[in-house]
């Protein structure tokens, strides 16, 4: 289930168009890139304390920085 | 406690962490609406996890690249076909696709590219639908005799009742010896068509392998024979679950490329098969 519309966050070197959705009870975000990388799913976890990682698993240093701008994104809109 | 992703997190954690995983393998953003082969572009897959008990989610490279192919230089030549530096043209190999019928054996009876894999690296590419065109030769007006250059019509081809659905593949870590990139790519095995694709994709008459849910399991888990391996390559999936309808020419430049698009000329699908 899509939550809302698309945003799109323009950073420095990159332009990410981001999905939000509502997958078996929890938020994941879809990000695709305007560099061509293939695009990620991120989703906020409760470890230690809350971060965020890709689903599925193997980017997670990009899941740390892109979640952390969708997250600065949606606190300020 | 757990590591997903190299961060640590509870037990109950990682398991909502690892459903949320094949929970995104039913959302069809994981699909784009048209994957053109020929872009080489990534693909949404189901792979064996390390204890090879249960399954990843992985994105992979369509187009199977052998190790052997020293950088991406090499890949491009491999796939699109290059002059060397006498001039001599050699010949490019489309490895989007294996043949069932070559998993073991390449055409001309030597070993196939794809034998280790197809025996250790089996996979399942997951699809929503995919693309055929079908090749229909206009008779000349005078003679009536059908013309030499077919007219290509683009048919969007499905599951019945099956949002996804899973494709035999296999796959192959290739590592660029110059940049160090690792990507893992993916060739589709295809099988004979089934009736309903005979019509469809009848220049070729082949269709992608399509496993039901048991075959699937067996394809990913199974400890199998190269015959096995073979035999499940080569199953026709059953015309009678599948959908063709005819879509716009323009289709892999519109947002909505599986919109069905009538053709006034365009002789029907024989469904009663």
């Amino acid at each position: 289930m899509k939550i809302e519309e698309a945003f799109e966050i323009v950073l420095p070197d990159i332009k990410m168009i981001v999905t939000s959705h509502l997958i078996g009870g929890s938020e994941i975000y879809r990000i695709e890139f305007s560099d061509g990388r293939p695009p990620l799913n991120v989703t906020e976890a409760n470890g230690y304390r809350p971060f965020w990682t890709s689903v599925p698993q193997g980017r997670q240093i990009e899941a740390e920085f892109f979640g952390k701008k969708i997250a600065e994104h949606l606190k300020n809109k | 406690m757990c590591y997903y992703n190299g961060q640590r997190v509870s037990r109950a954690e990682f398991i909502s962490l690892l459903q949320l995983e094949k929970a995104v393998k039913n959302y069809q953003f994981l699909d784009r609406a048209v994957h053109n082969g020929f872009a080489y572009s990534p693909v949404a897959v189901l792979k064996r996890d390390a204890e090879q008990t249960n399954f990843d989610i992985v994105q992979m490279e369509w187009g199977f690249l052998p190790p052997y192919l020293k950088n991406r230089e090499a890949a491009k030549n491999f796939r699109n076909g290059y002059k060397d530096a006498a001039g001599k043209w050699h010949i490019g190999y489309t490895t989007l696709n294996a043949k069932a019928e070559n998993l073991f054996s390449n055409e001309k009876g030597g070993p196939s590219i794809y034998a280790k894999a197809a025996r250790e690296r089996r996979c399942l590419v997951l699809s929503t639908g995919f693309y055929e065109w079908r090749h229909v030769f206009p008779k000349n007006k005078k003679t009536g005799e059908p013309l030499k250059t077919a007219v290509k019509y683009p048919y969007y081809i499905s599951v019945k009742d099956e949002e996804y659905f899973y494709m035999a593949a296999i796959y192959q870590e290739w590592t660029d010896q110059e940049t160090g990139e690792i990507v893992e790519t993916v060739a589709v095995t295809t099988a004979p068509a089934n009736p309903l694709m005979e019509q469809v994709h009848n220049s070729k008459k082949r269709m992608p392998t399509i496993l039901n849910d048991e075959l699937a399991y067996e394809w990913m888990f199974g400890d199998l024979s190269d015959g096995r391996i073979t035999e499940i390559a080569s199953s026709q999936f059953p015309a009678k679950q599948m959908d063709a309808c005819t879509i716009a020419k323009e289709f892999l430049s519109t947002l909505e490329p599986s919109t069905p698009f009538i053709y006034e000329d365009l002789p029907a699908i024989e469904y009663s098969i």
